[in-house]
C-alpha cells in the first residue's frame, strides 16, 4: 500500500455521503484506499528530517482514517482539499512531539527550557501563540538566541537503536555500537586473583598445577617429570586445588 | 503593533545544496520574527520554505543556486523560491503529485503557487498573511 498511486474516485464526496448515511465500512475503505497516495506523497516529502518514511506514512494514513469520520460533505469542501492539511497537521505535530523528547546540551537546553516555559505562560496569558520577540523578552534572551535555540530543538531528532547507520546488508544496527561492561575486565580480574592464589602454593604444588592444568599433562607424566609416585601427584593436586579454591573464595569475598 | 520588518526585498542566494538548509532556515526565522509572526507560524513557514527548496534541489536536473526572496506587502509576506541557474530543471512529478505538494505548502502557509511549465518548476510563491 505504501506507494499506492491511485487516483481518488471521481466522486469521493458522494461516496462519503453514502457512508455517512449507511455506515458501510466497505465504502469508507474505498475512499481511504483511493487517498492513500496523498499519505504516501506527504510521507515522502517530510522524510529525511530524522523520521523514517514508514513512520510518517503511518501517521498520515491514520490521520486519513480519522478525517473520513470527521468530514462533512455538506460543507462543500472537496475531500482531498480537506484531508491534505489535516494529514500535514498530524505529521507536524508528530515532528514537534518528537523534538521535545530530545535532551539538549546544557547551555542550549537551559535556554530552551526557559523558552518553553515562557511559551506556555504567554500562551495562557495572551490566549494565542507568542511571537519570538515576546518569548525573548519573557525569557531574558535576545531574539537571535531564541531563534537559534528553537532551531536547535528542530535540528535534533531521536534515531532508533535499530536504525542501520549505513543501509547495506553488512552493517549492524546502532545498538551494536553501544558501550557495555567489558567482559575482559572481569576476566583480567579473575586471572589476577588466580595468579595471587597460585603464588600462595608451595613450589611442588605450583609445579603440579602448572603441568596438569596449563600444560594438560596426565598425572603419570607429571609424576615421572618430578620424580614422585602418581598417588603423590594426586594428593598434591587435591591439596593445591583445595588451597586455590579457598584463596579464590577469599578474594571474591574481599 | 507594527512589525520590525523594513520595506524592501530581502534576498538570500545560496548554492543549491542541502547543507545550506540551516542557513535558509535561520534567515527565514530572523525575517519572520521581525514580521512578528508567532513561533508556531515561524516553524510552519520554515518547513514550507525548506520543502520548496527541496523541490528545486531534487529536480532531475537540479539548479546551481537557489534564491529565497522575502517581499513585504501591505497585509502579507510573499516568499519567492526560485532557481538562479539558466539550466532547465525537470521536476519529475506529475500534475497530481504537484497538486498535493502545493496543498502541503498551502497548509503550512496561507497560499502557495508552483509555477511549473513543461515539467519544469520555475518559481514557488508562498504567501503568509501578516
Amino acid at each position: 500500500m505504501r506507494n499506492a498511486a491511485q487516483r481518488p474516485p471521481v466522486d469521493a464526496e458522494g461516496l462519503l455521503r453514502e457512508y455517512a448515511a449507511t455506515g458501510n465500512v466497505a465504502i469508507r475503505d474505498r475512499v481511504v484506499e483511493a487517498h492513500l497516495y496523498i499519505a504516501s506523497i506527504i510521507a515522502r516529502r517530510f522524510s529525511g528530517r530524522g523520521v523514517d518514511y514508514d513512520d510518517l506514512y503511518q501517521v498520515a494514513s491514520l490521520s486519513l482514517l480519522k478525517s473520513v469520520e470527521r468530514y462533512d460533505p455538506e460543507r462543500g469542501v472537496k475531500f482531498a482539499s480537506f484531508v491534505t492539511p489535516t494529514m500535514v497537521g498530524e505529521v507536524k505535530n508528530y515532528f514537534r512531539d518528537r523534538s521535545r523528547l530530545i535532551r539538549l546540551p546544557r547551555r542550549g537546553g537551559e535556554l530552551l527550557r526557559a523558552i518553553e516555559s515562557a511559551r506556555d505562560q504567554l500562551q495562557m496569558e495572551l490566549q494565542r501563540q507568542p511571537t519570538a520577540e515576546e518569548l525573548a523578552r519573557r525569557s531574558g534572551a535576545s531574539l537571535e538566541e531564541v531563534l537559534e535555540a528553537l532551531e536547535m530543538r528542530g535540528a535534533a531528532s531521536p534515531v532508533s537503536l535499530d536504525a542501520m547507520p549505513v543501509e547495506d546488508d553488512e552493517s549492524a544496527p546502532l545498538s551494536a555500537f553501544l558501550g557495555r561492561e567489558d567482559a575482559g575486565f572481569a576476566e583480567f580480574e579473575k586471572s589476577d586473583m588466580l595468579n595471587r592464589a597460585i603464588s600462595s602454593l608451595d613450589e611442588r604444588q605450583r609445579k603440579v598445577i602448572r603441568m596438569r592444568f596449563f600444560e594438560n599433562k596426565g598425572q603419570r607424566e607429571v609424576a615421572q617429570a618430578i620424580g614422585v609416585s602418581q598417588m603423590t601427584v594426586s594428593r598434591v593436586e587435591r591439596q593445591a586445588l583445595s588451597r586455590l579454591r579457598e584463596a579464590l573464595t577469599e578474594g571474591e569475598n574481599a | 503593533m507594527p512589525d520590525m520588518l523594513p520595506d524592501g526585498a530581502i534576498a538570500l542566494t545560496v548554492p543549491a545544496d542541502r547543507s545550506m538548509m540551516l542557513v535558509i532556515r535561520l534567515t527565514t526565522a530572523g525575517v519572520l520574527a521581525r514580521a512578528r509572526l508567532t513561533v508556531d507560524a515561524i516553524d510552519d513557514v520554515k518547513m514550507a520554505i525548506e520543502e520548496a527548496c527541496t523541490l528545486m534541489i531534487s529536480q532531475q536536473c537540479p539548479p546551481d543556486a537557489l534564491c529565497v526572496e522575502f517581499l513585504r506587502g501591505e497585509h502579507a509576506l510573499e516568499i519567492h523560491v526560485h532557481a538562479t541557474s539558466g539550466r532547465p530543471c525537470l521536476c519529475g512529478m506529475g500534475p497530481e503529485e504537484l497538486e498535493v505538494v502545493r496543498s502541503i505548502l498551502t497548509s503550512l502557509t496561507d497560499d502557495a503557487r508552483i509555477e511549473c511549465a513543461e515539467g519544469r518548476i520555475r518559481n514557488i510563491l508562498l504567501t503568509k498573511e501578516l
